[in-house]
């Protein structure tokens, strides 16, 4: 997941020391006149003498794909019953187009699509639950002719 | 040679994110005087330009949850 990091730099006022304070997990939309003025907010709490901040943008190019959904949760399996899957992912456009694989034949509907900031969505999607054996359950892309599983799995038994 | 004592001053302040996450800003060299004045002014810009995200799920900043002025000191003993 690409992140955003803030380096404040600035010295001891009584040894002169150099001092790095950090920020990590910077909103990586705010502009950079924000982050100075946030830099300079955080240095007036303390006695030492501002020299200059940094913003540090990282992307983690193996973990983008792999990412895209993380803490797929299965909750209220039970035979023949309704249950929910929950996902987060990091793409809106990537998750409407979403199916989900099951063992057996089952009916999936998105029932919510949150927005929980504003790179991240929390969706959730109900079915019904065959009578018994294991559940899987992954993400694909709709559309796609070699559609591929996403890394996260959740595996329930029924 | 007597032992070396030194004292260091620090400010953790504790965000507190929408999605329950909670993170540390650390600051050395607090000023002796901090204000509510100077939290609430702090915060007022954190929320307005929600300028950090929560680090599971990077969910909008909510509020400074916690202010703690940390006194450390550190002595370097004389084994000679």
């Amino acid at each position: 997941m690409p992140k955003t990091d803030l380096k404040i730099y600035s010295t001891d006022s009584s040894t002169g020391a150099k001092i790095t304070s950090s920020v990590t997990y910077v909103n990586p939309n705010a502009s950079n006149s924000v982050l100075k003025d946030f830099a300079l907010q955080l240095n007036g709490l303390t006695t030492n003498n501002y020299s200059s901040a940094d913003r540090v943008d990282t992307t983690n190019v193996d973990s983008e794909t792999t990412k895209q959904f993380r803490n797929m949760v299965f909750s209220g399996v039970e035979a023949n019953g309704t249950a929910t899957l929950s996902a987060v992912t990091a793409d809106r456009e990537t998750i409407n187009p979403m199916i989900i694989h099951l063992s057996g034949s089952t009916t999936v509907t998105m029932i919510q699509s949150q927005n929980i900031t504003t790179d991240n969505y929390l969706a959730k999607f109900e079915f019904t639950v065959p009578s018994s054996g294991v559940l899987f359950a992954g993400l694909v892309e709709k559309n796609e002719t070699n559609a591929k599983f996403y890394a996260d799995f959740v595996r329930a038994q029924i | 040679m007597a032992d070396v004592i030194t004292n260091t001053q620090s400010l953790k302040i504790e965000g507190l994110f929408v999605d329950g996450d909670t993170r540390n800003i650390t600051l050395k060299n607090p000023k002796p005087s901090i204000t509510t004045s100077d939290i609430t002014s702090l915060e007022n810009f954190m929320k307005a330009n929600n300028v950090i995200i929560g680090d599971s799920y990077g969910g909008t900043f909510g509020r400074i949850e916690a202010v703690t002025r940390i006194t450390e000191q550190r002595t370097t003993l004389d084994l000679s």
